[in-house]
C-alpha cells in the first residue's frame, strides 16, 4: 500500500516540519510506503497555462506533471499537510489540484461530457492543517474548512472516501508546547490507524 | 458618486466564457461612468506563489514588498471589488488564490492589533464585493463537494472590508452542459445586477 503526502509551506518552521514528520511517521506505522511531495522545494509551477487549459478536456498530464500523476494513481491514501490561509489552501497547493488532478488522472471525461471518478483506488484522504486561532483572522473554523477541502475530492474518489481531518485545535499561535505535543501525538495515532 | 471599480480576473484563455464575462463587466462599468481598473492576472503574468521571502515578511509593512506596490495601491483605491473567475476544484484558480494570499497583506488589507493579536480590517474603502463565477458541474454536485472557495471571498475577504460591505455571489452552474441560451441568460443576469449596483 502506498501513501502520498503533499506538503506545502513556503518556509517550514519547526511546527510545520513536525507536522510533516508526524504524518510520514504515522502513515509508515500503518504499513504504507510513503512518498512525500514538497511543492515549494520542488518549485512546482502553480499556474495552469493557456495551452494546458485548451488541451484540458483531452489532456494527459505533461511530462513535468507525469511524475506527480503517477504518484496520485498509485496512492491508497493521500495526505495534505499545509497551513490554512484565507479560508483555503495556499495557492501552491491549489495549483497542484488544478494541474495534476486533470482528466485521465482524477476523473475521466466522456464525449458526452459525463464525468466518471478516476480516484476510486484512494481509500482515505487526510487533511493535516493548522491556522491562526479563531477570531484572530476572519475565517471559519479550521476544522470546517479542512473538511470542506477534503470534500472537494469526494466526487473524484467515487463519494466513498473518508476524510480524516487533523486540525491544530484552537490554532497554533496560542498553543503552548504541551498542547502542541499532544496534538502531534494524536495526529500520529490517528494516521497510524489508517489501514 | 462615481464608483471606483477594481476587477480581478483570472482565466488563462482569452476566448473563454469567463473572458466574455470580464468584458461585460468592463462594458457595463464604463457605461455607468465608473472608474475602472483591471487586474488581469494571467495577462500580467502575476506569480501566484507566496515566496519564502514574502512569508518571512508577512508581518512587515507593505513598503517591504515594493514589487507588489501597484496592486496594493489599487486595492486601497477601489470601493467595489469584482472577481471574475472559473471555479476549479471547488475553489479559485491558483492564480487568484495567490492574489488573495499575496495582495491582501498586512498593512494593506488588515493590521494586527498588538494587544489581542487580532487582525483588524483595513480595507474600509471597499463597500461592495461581487463574485462572478462559473461551475462546470451542477449545483447539487457543488453542494455535495462543499463550497470551499465561497468562504474565501464571502467570509475572509469580506470581513476585511467596510462593516457595511455587501457581497454578492453570482454563479452559473453546469457550464459544461449549458446551452447558448443559458449562457446568454446568465450574461443578462450579470448585466442587470451590475447596472443596479454600479
Amino acid at each position: 500500500m502506498t501513501a502520498l503526502v503533499v506538503f506545502t509551506h513556503p518556509k517550514p518552521d519547526q511546527f510545520a516540519r513536525e507536522l510533516l514528520d508526524v504524518t510520514v511517521d504515522g502513515l509508515g506505522t500503518a504499513g504504507h510506503e510513503v512518498h512525500v511531495v514538497d511543492l515549494y522545494r520542488e518549485n512546482f509551477e502553480a499556474a495552469m497555462t493557456c495551452d494546458e487549459w485548451r488541451a484540458y478536456p483531452t489532456s494527459r498530464p505533461t511530462v513535468v506533471e507525469a511524475r506527480y500523476a503517477d504518484l496520485v494513481r498509485e496512492a491508497d491514501v493521500i495526505a495534505f499537510v499545509f497551513p490554512m490561509w484565507w479560508s483555503g489552501p495556499p495557492s501552491m497547493l491549489k495549483g497542484f489540484f488544478d494541474r495534476v488532478l486533470a482528466p485521465g488522472v482524477a476523473f475521466d471525461l466522456a464525449e458526452t461530457g459525463r464525468v466518471s471518478p478516476g480516484l476510486r483506488h484512494v481509500r482515505s484522504i487526510a487533511v493535516v492543517t493548522a491556522a491562526e486561532p479563531p477570531g484572530h483572522f476572519p475565517q471559519r473554523s479550521t476544522r470546517y474548512l479542512a473538511r470542506a477541502f477534503g470534500k472537494s475530492l469526494r466526487r473524484a474518489t467515487g463519494w466513498r472516501t473518508r476524510t480524516l481531518v487533523c486540525w491544530a485545535g484552537p490554532g497554533q499561535a496560542v498553543m503552548n508546547d504541551e498542547k502542541r505535543a499532544q496534538f502531534l501525538h494524536r495526529t500520529r495515532e490517528r494516521l497510524a490507524a489508517l489501514r | 458618486m462615481t464608483r471606483r471599480v477594481l476587477i480581478v480576473f483570472a482565466h488563462p484563455d482569452e476566448a473563454s466564457y469567463s473572458a466574455a464575462l470580464r468584458d461585460l463587466v468592463l462594458r457595463v462599468a464604463e457605461g455607468r461612468g465608473a472608474e475602472v481598473r483591471l487586474h488581469d492576472l494571467y495577462a500580467s503574468g502575476f506569480s501566484p506563489v507566496v515566496s519564502a521571502n514574502e512569508w518571512t515578511l508577512r508581518g512587515a509593512a507593505p513598503e517591504s514588498k515594493p514589487h507588489l506596490a501597484p496592486y496594493f495601491d489599487d486595492v486601497a483605491w477601489c470601493d467595489t471589488l469584482v472577481f471574475v473567475y472559473p471555479t476549479w476544484w471547488s475553489g479559485q484558480p491558483a492564480v487568484l488564490k495567490g492574489w488573495v494570499d499575496r495582495v491582501l497583506a498586512n498593512g494593506v488589507a488588515w493590521t494586527l492589533e498588538e494587544s489581542s493579536g487580532h487582525a483588524m480590517p483595513a480595507l474600509r474603502n471597499v463597500t461592495r464585493i461581487v463574485a462572478i463565477t462559473t461551475h462546470g458541474r451542477s449545483r447539487t454536485v457543488n453542494l455535495m463537494c462543499g463550497r470551499a472557495g465561497r468562504a474565501t471571498i464571502m467570509r475572509s475577504v469580506r470581513r476585511l472590508c467596510s462593516w457595511r460591505c455587501r457581497a454578492r455571489w453570482v454563479a452559473l452552474y453546469s457550464l459544461d452542459r449549458s446551452t447558448r441560451f443559458e449562457r446568454d441568460r446568465f450574461m443578462q443576469r450579470v448585466e442587470r445586477l451590475l447596472r443596479r449596483i454600479l
